[in-house]
């Protein structure tokens, strides 16, 4: 490797921290994880170029759990269950719809 | 609907081409929240529609391939398109705007001819949210030419997380949000929980149709039901299955589906209609409460759903 090639280098490892840094920053782990790799892709990609034909493959650096996930959870970042699920209600007492539109 | 037990207040008018529904906990700031409410929605509307030219979101499809600047609200409603797409696998793709069109829905739903005769050929898999690229730090974002988006399976779950929070945090009270059915609750609860009926229409229930409490979160219900017209002798509805651009097959009637907002409910209430019978075990799976009603009318709770004798409360 000569210096030119050490130069470059080095400043695709700057450009990947960058990223990294910034999407954290954001808001943390949620947005890391939902936008890392359109980031990635953006970072890398060349205005000019058309647009990819399959969907970008997740970086390390965007595989974070979401704020609210259990630990022990199998569901993929993003989807979060509620706190506590819901029970059961009294007629006389719904106050709301939830159905189709 | 409300008992006098109850210190509640509600009101409710049309916004999005459907109804919107506010509960707060405290009377007094009904005024003050319906206001906040109209303003979110209006602001919404003018950001993410796509049945109006002067929709900011209409600005990304007359410059498609090209860089354009979107404001905070839109890029917000894209970032949860993109999410729901990514979190999904690709079965809620805001990609799906132009197959929508192609069965017929190009238009508010009222002015949709409810008997087209055109013959339809379904396009095949959507072009792919992953199209979509965007610069959030710069607030540009590229739709790809040919790229038709359609935000509704997000933005009207979206909008009642965002207008649920503000009102709870302008007005310190406890409300609950109601968007065709989709429903955000935020701030203090009410003694009993926010208690729900649900069924097949928000618009029009029966006596038979459970009522379950929330505590917090988002209730999401999509049905293939509602919101369906003909096409071509057959009949359609709005939800696309982005891997066939056509109508998935019709296993579920109706899906309801409990979560921490009511963009992740209604995400993955959409993603089970499209899934079909793999449904059930997708939504176990990521722990997501729902009540999946079949076409035939059997009904399946997955999830911690409150199961069918305590259904029949009175």
């Amino acid at each position: 490797m000569n210096h030119r090639q050490r130069i470059r280098t080095r400043a695709r490892g700057r450009r990947s921290a960058a990223v990294a840094t910034w999407t954290a920053g954001l808001g943390g782990a949620a947005l890391a994880t939902v936008f890392g790799a359109t980031l990635a892709q953006q970072a890398t990609a060349d205005p000019g170029e058309p647009a990819p034909a399959a969907p970008p493959v997740t970086s390390s650096t965007s595989v974070v759990p979401p704020p609210q996930a259990p630990a022990d959870a199998a569901a993929p970042p993003g989807i979060r269950p509620p706190a506590q699920p819901p029970v059961t209600g009294h007629r006389h007492h719904a106050v709301a719809r939830s159905g189709g539109s | 609907m409300i008992t006098a037990a109850e210190p509640l207040a509600c009101t409710r008018f049309r916004a999005l081409g459907t109804t919107a529904e506010l509960v707060v906990t405290d009377p007094e700031r009904l005024p003050a929240a319906a206001d906040l409410l109209r303003s979110v929605l209006r602001a919404v509307d003018e950001a993410c529609s796509r049945f109006r030219d002067d929709a900011e979101i209409a600005a990304l499809h007359r410059h498609a391939g090209s860089p354009v600047r979107v404001g905070p609200l839109l890029a917000e409603a894209l970032r949860v398109a993109l999410r729901a797409a990514e979190v999904t696998g690709g079965l809620v793709d805001p990609t799906v705007g132009q197959a929508v069109c192609d069965l017929g829905y190009d238009r508010d739903f009222g002015l949709v001819a409810r008997d087209l005769a055109g013959p339809v050929e379904p396009a095949g898999r959507v072009p792919g949210w992953w199209r979509i690229t965007a610069d959030w730090s710069r607030g540009e974002v590229v739709v790809p030419r040919g790229v038709r988006l359609d935000l509704g399976a997000t933005a009207k779950a979206w909008a009642a997380d965002r207008a649920s929070t503000v009102v709870a945090r302008e007005l310190g009270c406890g409300v609950l949000v109601g968007l065709g059915g989709d429903l955000a609750v935020a701030g203090p609860a009410p003694a009993r929980g926010w208690q729900v009926a649900v069924g097949d229409d928000h618009a029009a229930g029966t006596v038979r149709d459970p009522v379950i409490a929330l505590a917090g979160g988002g209730l999401a219900t999509s049905s293939t039901g509602c919101r369906i017209w003909r096409r071509a002798g057959r009949t359609v509805h709005h939800i696309v299955d982005p891997r066939t651009g056509d109508i998935p097959d019709s296993r579920w009637r109706t899906v309801t589906v409990a979560a921490a907002t009511c963009a992740d409910a209604n995400t993955a209430s959409t993603a089970a209609v499209v899934l079909g019978e793999q449904a059930p075990v997708w939504l176990a799976e990521r722990g997501l409460p729902a009540r999946l009603v079949a076409v035939d009318g059997d009904v399946v709770r997955v999830a911690g759903w409150p199961d069918q004798a305590e259904e029949a409360s009175v």
